[in-house]
């Protein structure tokens, strides 16, 4: 190793650990910037994928490009038919799509309108209407900004400026920025064309005359969401509703409303939500999806002047505010899809319908039917997207878009460690942290059903997983067999319904392997597996009746699916410091704390400061450093407020204080508020807008956006306590892991103060390099394994730009092992270093021999990490451990490294040896083209050469061409068993080692009939050339050679110079 | 084998005096050209960059776990000769301002080819000795300034470069230094668009032109990039025309790199 060059240059400080001499004028920022150094790996997965709210494709040049719309995970393109996609909305502030429309005379110009408007209890919130004029790489929001949802867009085919955007608007308040808008100049200004008779009716569905751009069609519709109802419509099935039909033939300056006096054939009123759209290949044939108290679809031959009913299936009227978005055929004006549960399809106008969708996930929002082969459909549903070639009867699923939504996260104590967690309508899954070819999507199973929420690995018994589905339905899964118990607490007798919630809280006791617990109004607790429950409290909601009304919910169609239960237990944290406290949210507001194991409980809401009544609570904390600490967030967009609220109290709840402040750069409502496992100050939250953190228990926090991660809904956050993993549940872009967050707990001010500093990690683990990866393609998604590397985490105040940076790595005795690129960002960065010595030098053959292209593993040890940065220099210990699964004693290990080297320094030997032939075999070209052809010295010369190479050729393969020749000479057998003993770090085989001596007793051997060759007839030539006073013919010494190729970092730059510099 | 992504930065830099006076210049937006031409200050001024006749650049660069040493030789006008070098095998790239070809003989190929006029466009963009914003006008390239973009938490001036050839740079360059700090790329390849990024740092003054020391290059959005390291940067030494252009022989090519057959 002593082959290294030192950079002499920069040496000139001495070492210190930190160079807290250095006197600094001004404090680092603690920003996004300073923490987004630490990468994040998203590991889906796109098996299940998730909710796609709206989707459209384009053609160019033959290709099809396609927009994806996710409803909570961004806008994803492909340009290749789907094979691939990319998220191109990432940047922007909201994730939540809720229309797509690429103009038609312009493919490159994109608008993109956000807030779904799928509005289930679990929907995001948009914050406007956006647009790109190339093709989604940048984008910008022109307006609309408090509409909070979007779901259509159409431009004029014939003047792209005039763009008409229906607004459903604001979901669980009231709001005025809610109808049809319409832009002239390209979306600077906008006009209000069509408003509602109230501030709760806002657009549902818009369609234009494909012929006449100024013919539209609009629906209004009349909604409202809250935490315990939803209405769509009127408040009941009879009750007024502002929704209604209209229609305009003058660009939206002025409307007619269509109703069953002006246009006979429609329903009577009161009407829910209302889908239109017009046959593009016949502008007089509409069809109409309306909810009313015979909710139809309807349609009309002459324009909208009349009106007949057709199909009123299952499909057709189930779930409207769902599902209401009917899609016809570009060519036949009869032939006409409906998304629902299931997609249907009518071939006769809207008289009859098919189910098509078999094989597809379920939840149909969105279809594109391909106008050149109308057989292509693509379609999105709950589960991601789907494509068919054949009108949809057979689909093909999208297995590249991680935009699953998880609700929540938990961890295993596997080494790796699994995920588990489940999804908006995909059930409850275990994925694999890592796994040797990297996270695919068969690295995750299916566990359970429905909807997802809660897993846990039973801490008791790792071969069982709690999990759930809506409404508290609680099983324990077998996970080898997949058998499963559905253990659900039951009512007593007379007792009513017990109410659970959507996502029911399941939540696993801290302190001792075994209990588990469940929230209704009252809390349960199992200590037997589920054989048997305990209600450990009253009911410990406001018990509002009020609230509880769900039989009643739906508006003009009556939908009690469990999701809109209230006055429910939200949230349960048990003390890990005392399994006698236990905290409970609930979705009404109430803090409850017991501090007897349940005999008694205090509701505690009232003494938070400035929080407004009934508040929902998301989430209750209690601190693992403190018994009377405990932390709530409260997430109040069920009334309109999309403000963070989270508390902290340290004396059992008597007293709170907020934790984010007002205005203290914390976006969005708060879905979970979390400690460090090791650092009581550290915390992180999560929000509908991403992963905020705290480096001091809530004074400054900065946004997290790791290898670009998203502004997307985090609502659940773990951090794996043995690898210091922070575990992210993203309810719209899959799990994503944080690796090793050791270096955010060594963030205090004085750090950030500082110009450079090293922030130490985790001990490194020499994970076993295996990599069983198979091919699928391009249209699979894989998510990344943490490194296999020696992560060195360091700090700076400002980006290096100017100079050397540098990383060098220093065995036990001081001598240089490697030099590691170093990462020039400001903030915290990440470097890595692949724990290997520089490859062995080989000696060059006919081919590469890439078995022998990676230097051997260093032992494992502690070693010191010196990084230069222009003038300074800073140095850190790094420990580095074996794999913690591995079973090879450390004299196993180091006799496998000394057998490495062995075989390393053989090829480096070998290395020299063919080089001495070459040496000597191109000196005698070089003479012998200086004589005449004739000349008997150049003939004897030109043998000589010959002979040396024939020597060569006993060393290397020679034989070229790039054919499988199979030719294996010293060298290649040596390359294939240092191959043999790299790969495998434990004790080698006796043979192997035995195999050592064989080989250099080969190429002995071989260099002995060199040394015989150079003594006898090289001398003798030499005597010949000094008769014609030519310069002796000397093969090269070690010394020089290695002086020649000491600055090759591959074992090549160096020695490819010097060769020509020998031309 | 992994190619080297343009360390073509043949950039130039102002004293550090120049460099305050320029920061402390924030006055009324600039026009792009304005700051092309801070940037070409930046790295040294036109005329310094004018006078490089030759460059060779050498070092090495890390894909992986693979380890690889470079060479990478400029001659004006458009020719550009990159190696990459595993156990003294070296693939290797060229273009001599007609001919764009390749030698990869890591698995017993010693035989030049041609390269595809799609898999040529980086290697001709490569060859390209002064950088694509010098006189790029002159070279048919449209500049736009987008506007301000960070890089990794460093303010910098967004610069949108279509070259004549249609591939799309990004130029993220430092507000203060007016030095490339990232150059995101977007290229067609049968018909599909190849998005790259690299990222640049490690600035160092050669004969008074400034150039980047580290460039970490990757595809766009992933991870893993490659990590180059540039341990010497020669001006103006003799490289004979030669070397850009078809081998005559595969002997000949194979004996240039040092193949010892």
């Amino acid at each position: 190793m002593n082959r290294f060059k030192v950079h002499t240059f920069a040496i000139v400080a001495a070492l210190s650990l930190l160079f807290s001499a250095q006197l600094i004028a001004q404090d680092g920022k603690f920003d996004s910037d300073t923490i987004s150094g630490l990468s994040a790996r998203n590991i889906g997965s796109a098996a299940m994928s998730g909710r796609v709210s709206a989707l459209t494709a384009v053609k160019e040049d033959g290709r099809l490009t396609v927009y994806i719309g996710a409803a909570s995970g961004g806008v994803w393109k492909s340009v290749n038919s789907g094979t691939t996609y990319k998220p191109v909305f990432d940047k922007q502030p909201v994730q939540s799509i809720g229309a797509i429309s690429v103009d038609p005379s312009a493919p490159k110009t994109v608008w993109v309108g956000t807030g779904e408007a799928w509005t289930r209890n679990s929907t995001s919130i948009g914050d406007g209407v956006y647009k790109s004029t190339d093709g989604g790489e940048n984008w910008t929001n022109m307006g609309l900004k408090d509409s909070e949802r979007i779901s259509k867009i159409l431009i004029d085919p014939k003047d792209g400026n005039t763009v008409y955007v229906c607004v459903p608007g604001r979901l669980w308040s009231d709001s005025d920025e809610r109808g049809v808008y319409k832009t002239t100049d390209g979306g600077k200004s906008w006009t209000k064309i069509l408003k509602g008779v109230n501030n709760s009716t806002g657009c549902s569905m818009m369609s234009m005359d494909p012929r006449d751009s100024k013919t539209l069609f609009a629906g209004l519709w009349d909604f409202r969401r809250k935490g315990w109802t939803f209405r769509s419509g009127g408040e009941n099935a009879t009750a007024s509703s502002g929704s209604g039909l209209f229609k305009s033939t003058d660009g939206g300056a002025t409307w007619k409303e269509l109703d069953e006096k002006s246009a006979p054939g429609l329903p009577a009123k009161p009407w829910g939500r209302i889908a239109i759209t017009a046959a593009p290949s016949n502008p007089n044939m509409i069809y109409a999806l309306i909810e009313s108290n015979r909710s139809a679809l309807f349609r009309s031959e002459d324009g909208g002047k009349t009106w007949q009913e057709r199909d009123r299936s299952q499909m057709m009227v189930w779930r409207p505010f769902y599902f209401a978005n009917l899609i016809v055929d570009p060519k036949n004006e009869n032939k006409i899809y409906k998304t629902d549960l299931r997609l249907i399809q009518s071939t006769d106008g809207g008289a009859s319908f098919s189910t098509i969708s078999r094989g597809a996930h379920g939840d149909f929002h969105d279809l594109w039917v391909d106008p050149d082969d109308t057989n292509h459909v693509i379609t999105g549903d709950d589960g991601g997207v789907w494509y068919s070639y054949d009108s949809g009867n057979k689909w093909w699923k999208a297995y590249n878009l991680p935009i699953s939504q998880f609700y929540h996260v938990s961890v295993d104590m596997y080494d790796p460690y699994h995920v588990f967690g489940g999804l908006q309508d995909n059930s409850s899954w275990m994925g694999d942290s890592s796994y040797p070819s990297g996270v695919t999507n068969s690295r995750w199973e299916n566990l359970y059903g429905g909807d997802g929420f809660w897993v846990f690995s039973d801490p008791a018994d790792a071969n069982y997983v709690y999990a759930e589905y809506q409404g508290g339905e609680i099983g324990r899964v077998n996970r080898l067999t997949f058998d499963t118990r559905n253990i659900k607490p039951q009512p007593n007798y007379g007792e009513g319904k017990l109410r659970f919630n959507w996502n029911t809280p399941i939540h696993v006791s801290p302190n001792e392997k075994g209990p588990i617990y469940i929230g209704a109004q009252f809390l349960f607790r199992s200590r037997d597996h589920g054989q048997t429950w305990d209600r450990i409290s009253p009911d410990l909601t406001t018990n509002d009746p009020l609230k509880q009304k769900q039989e009643e919910s739906g508006g003009v169609t009556i939908d009690n699916s469990a999701a809109e239960m209230h006055t429910t237990i939200y949230s349960i944290s048990e003390s890990p410091r005392n399994g006698q406290i236990i905290w409970v949210g609930t979705d009404d507001g109430n803090v409850q704390i017991t501090r007897d194991g349940g005999k008694s409980w205090t509701n505690v809401v009232g003494n938070l400061p400035g929080l407004p009544k009934f508040s929902w609570v998301s989430w209750v904390e209690a601190s693992r450093f403190d018994e009377g600490t405990a932390y709530a967030a409260f997430d109040r967009h069920t009334f309109g407020d999309m403000d963070p609220y989270v508390f902290k109290t340290t004396d059992y709840g008597k007293s709170w204080t907020p934790v984010i402040a007002k205005d203290g750069g914390v976006r969005g409502y708060a879905h979970v508020i979390k400690e460090d496992t090791l650092l009581p100050n550290l915390l992180f939250a999560g929000t509908e807008f991403g992963l905020w953190i705290s480096p001091d228990g809530g004074k400054q926090w900065a946004q997290y956006k790791g290898h670009e991660f998203p502004n997307v809904a985090v609502r659940d956050i773990v951090v794996q306590p043995r690898e210091s993993d922070l575990v992210l549940a993203t309810h719209g872009r899959g799990i994503w892991i944080v690796d090793d967050i050791t270096p955010l707990r060594k963030l205090t001010p004085e750090v950030l103060a500082q110009d450079a500093v090293f922030l130490e990690g985790k001990p490194t683990q020499q994970r076993f390099t295996v990599d069983n990866s198979w091919p699928e393609g391009s249209a699979t998604f894989t998510g990344n394994n943490p490194p296999n590397a020696a992560l060195i985490t360091y700090y700076q105040k400002k980006r290096h730009i100017f100079g050397k940076m540098k990383i060098e790595i220093l065995d036990q005795q001081g001598k240089l092992v490697d030099t590691v690129p170093a990462n020039s960002r400001r903030g915290i960065s990440r470097v890595e270093w692949s724990m290997r010595l520089k490859p062995p030098r080989v000696p060059p053959a006919a081919s590469v021999a890439f078995e022998a292209s990676e230097g051997p593993r260093v032992l494992p040890g502690t070693y010191t990490v010196k990084m230069t940065r222009g003038q300074e220099t800073y140095t850190t210990q790094l420990t580095v451990a074996p794999d913690a699964r591995a079973t090879y004693t450390p004299e196993d290990r180091k006799l496998q490294f000394d057998t490495t080297m062995r075989i390393y320094n053989l090829l480096g030997d070998m290395s020299f040896d063919v080089e001495r032939i070459n040496s000597v075999r191109d000196a005698l070209n070089t003479r012998a083209g200086k004589l005449n052809a004739s000349d008997a010295l150049r003939n004897r010369l030109d043998q000589l050469s010959a002979k040396a190479d024939e020597i060569r050729r006993k060393i290397v393969a020679t034989k070229e061409g790039g054919a499988i020749t199979g030719e294996e000479r010293i060298r290649e057998k040596t390359t294939q068993l240092y191959g043999d003993v790299i790969d495998y770090e434990n004790r080698p085989a006796d043979y192997q080692i035995a195999r050592i001596d064989s080989l250099t007793h080969e190429l002995n051997d071989v260099m002995n009939e060199f040394d015989t060759f150079a003594a006898k007839d090289l001398a003798e030539v030499n005597k010949l050339l000094a008769a014609r006073k030519l310069e002796a013919i000397k093969p090269i010494t070690r010394q020089d050679w290695e002086k020649a190729t000491s600055d090759s970092g591959a074992g090549g730059a160096g020695e490819i110079r010097e060769r020509w510099e020998r031309d | 084998m992994v190619r080297i992504l343009m360390f073509r930065a043949f950039f130039k830099i102002v004293s550090a005096t120049t460099l305050l006076l320029l920061a402390a210049s924030f006055a009324p937006a600039q026009t792009v050209d304005e700051i092309i031409a801070k940037n070409i200050q930046a790295h040294g001024g036109i005329e310094k960059l004018k006078s490089v006749k030759t460059v060779r650049s050498s070092g090495k660069y890390i894909a992986g776990n693979l380890r690889v040493g470079f060479v990478q030789e400029n001659k004006r006008p458009d020719k550009v000769r990159e190696e990459s070098i595993v156990q003294g095998a070296a693939d290797v790239q060229a273009y001599d301002g007609k001919t764009s070809w390749e030698i990869n003989p890591f698995q017993g190929r010693k035989d030049p080819q041609l390269l595809s006029e799609d898999e040529s466009k980086s290697l001709i963009e490569d060859a390209d000795i002064d950088g694509q914003l010098v006189d790029y006008k002159e070279k048919g390239h449209k500049a736009e300034l987008v506007g301000h973009d960070p890089v990794e938490g460093t303010d910098c001036y967004k610069i949108k470069l279509t070259l004549k050839n249609g591939t799309v740079r990004y130029y993220y360059l430092d507000t203060d230094s007016y030095l490339e700090l990232k150059i995101a790329t977007q290229r067609m390849i049968r018909g599909a668009i190849q998005e790259t990024e690299a990222y640049f740092g490690d600035y160092e003054q050669v004969d008074g032109i400034y150039f980047p020391f580290a460039i970490e290059s990757a595809e766009k959005g992933d991870p893993n990039r490659t990590k180059t390291t540039v341990e010497k940067i020669e001006i103006n030494v003799p490289v004979d025309d030669g070397r850009f252009s078809v081998p005559a022989t595969p002997a000949k090519a194979a004996a240039k790199s040092g193949m010892g057959s």
